[in-house]
């Protein structure tokens, strides 16, 4: 009697235990998949705050070209107001569809690629789009982590008791694959 | 009594068969890429393309200790179907140059097949050396030396203009240009060497790099090196900052 006492506790704790660990786990996942989207936030912000300038440069050489920089305007203001890993991946998508387009029409304007200004701030656009794919896939190595867990078998009715649900990759757009591969 | 043996084995068995499941759950992570490994020096020509790697690793020393910065030189021969930006990206953190939490580190990778170099910045360093900065001196110094095939001398023209940009004093540069003689001469750099050990013997007896006329940003100094010599890299970061370009 004293034995099956024994054991019964011995399962209710490891059950316990168990259950904490992989609590435990999936917080941290979790943890640190939103510590990579405030990285991923960061180089978004840096590439937001580049526009201006890389846009009033090109003014100064280009001021006719009045489509490309509404459609910059445009995409600056959407990612401004997204929120959220879908919206935002989306938006900034867009805005490097429109950066692209500013960095097509730079390349008939032998002058302005000549401009040292333009030439930092080319270095600075390139360096900014590496940083972001760098952190963006990192955000998704952490997502694809958490989410294995989440799906897979004995965590996973776990983290359907708490709550745990599945997070959303940041997906890169089918225009932002291509644009904007900066060269001069 | 048997009994008691009896549970207390079950216990047991249950207890690893929990152990042995969360040790499953954790060994199934995904595999990464993986790089060769480092020399444990600073210059890793893997390629073979660098003459005067040692006098260049005396220059990368000289600024780790005075300034601070872990800057690592590696060579290889190509870069397989990677971009730079992904193999200097994944070195850098596979290697871990610069120190933890400090992420002081600096990466020139150079591939001698593909013709391409990028300088990957770490992220202590990135507020130091602007992206522009780092294309600056791929445009103007390494672009320029490649193409003239003076590989030695364009690492060592880019190490000053990283100590400069750092305020940080590395003294008079080596001579490492190798096109004007065809033939290397030995004497020179055993000279080369010998000053520079009587200069570091010298400086340390008067303690020059505890004082030393540092001026600039105030950037905290290597840890580590408690045995003497480098104990190779200290798990520094980067998060792709730098620029790269080709000759």
């Amino acid at each position: 009697m004293r034995n099956t006492l024994i054991v019964i506790a011995a399962i209710i704790l490891i059950i316990v235990v168990s259950l904490g660990m992989t609590y435990n786990s999936l917080v941290s996942l979790e943890e640190s998949i939103d510590a990579q989207w405030a990285q991923i936030d960061n180089v978004l912000q840096r590439r937001y705050d580049l526009i201006p300038n890389l846009v009033e440069t090109v003014k100064g050489y280009a001021s006719h070209e009045k489509e490309i920089f509404e459609g910059i305007a445009d995409a600056r203001a959407k990612l401004l107001s997204a929120s959220g890993a879908e919206d935002r991946a989306k938006a900034s998508g867009e805005l490097e569809g429109a950066l692209g387009r500013l960095l097509a029409i730079a390349e008939n304007y032998p002058t302005l690629k000549a401009n040292e200004n333009f030439q930092s701030l080319m270095y600075e656009l390139s360096g900014t789009e590496n940083r972001i794919s760098v952190e963006r896939g990192r955000y998704n190595e952490a997502v694809r982590a958490y989410n294995a867990k989440v799906k897979r078998f004995p965590t996973r009715i776990i983290a359907s008791i708490f709550g745990f649900t599945e997070r959303t990759y940041f997906e890169i757009s089918e225009g932002a694959r291509t644009a904007p591969k900066v060269s001069f | 009594m048997i009994q008691k043996k009896c549970a207390t084995r079950l216990v047991y068995i249950l207890l690893s068969v929990v152990l042995l499941s969360l040790l499953l759950t954790v060994g199934a992570l995904g595999a990464t890429r993986t790089y060769m490994k480092s020399t444990g020096n600073l210059v890793n020509d893997f390629a073979n393309m660098l003459k005067h790697d040692l006098l260049i690793e005396e220059r990368l020393l000289q600024l780790e200790k005075v300034g601070g910065v872990q800057f690592a030189v590696v060579t290889i021969d190509n870069l397989g179907d990677e971009s730079i930006e992904g193999y200097a990206e994944g070195l850098f953190q596979a290697w871990g140059i610069g120190k933890k939490g400090e992420d002081n580190g600096l990466l020139l990778l150079i591939s001698k097949e593909d013709r391409k170099m990028r300088i990957e910045v770490g992220y202590g360093l990135e507020p130091y050396i602007p992206d522009a900065f780092a294309g600056h001196i791929i445009d103007s110094i390494l672009k320029v030396r490649f193409g003239q095939g003076e590989f030695d001398l364009g690492i060592v023209e880019c190490i000053d203009a990283v100590a400069k940009k750092l305020q940080v004093d590395l003294g008079q540069a080596p001579e490492v240009k190798v096109n004007k003689e065809d033939e290397f001469s030995y004497i020179e750099l055993i000279f080369i060497i010998l000053i520079l050990i009587i200069f570091s013997l010298t400086s340390r007896k008067r303690g020059i790099y505890n004082r030393g006329p540092r001026v600039g940003p105030r950037l905290p100094p290597m840890g580590g090196g408690s045995s003497g010599g480098r104990g190779g890299f200290g798990g520094g970061r980067s998060g792709g900052g730098g620029a790269s370009g080709g000759w």
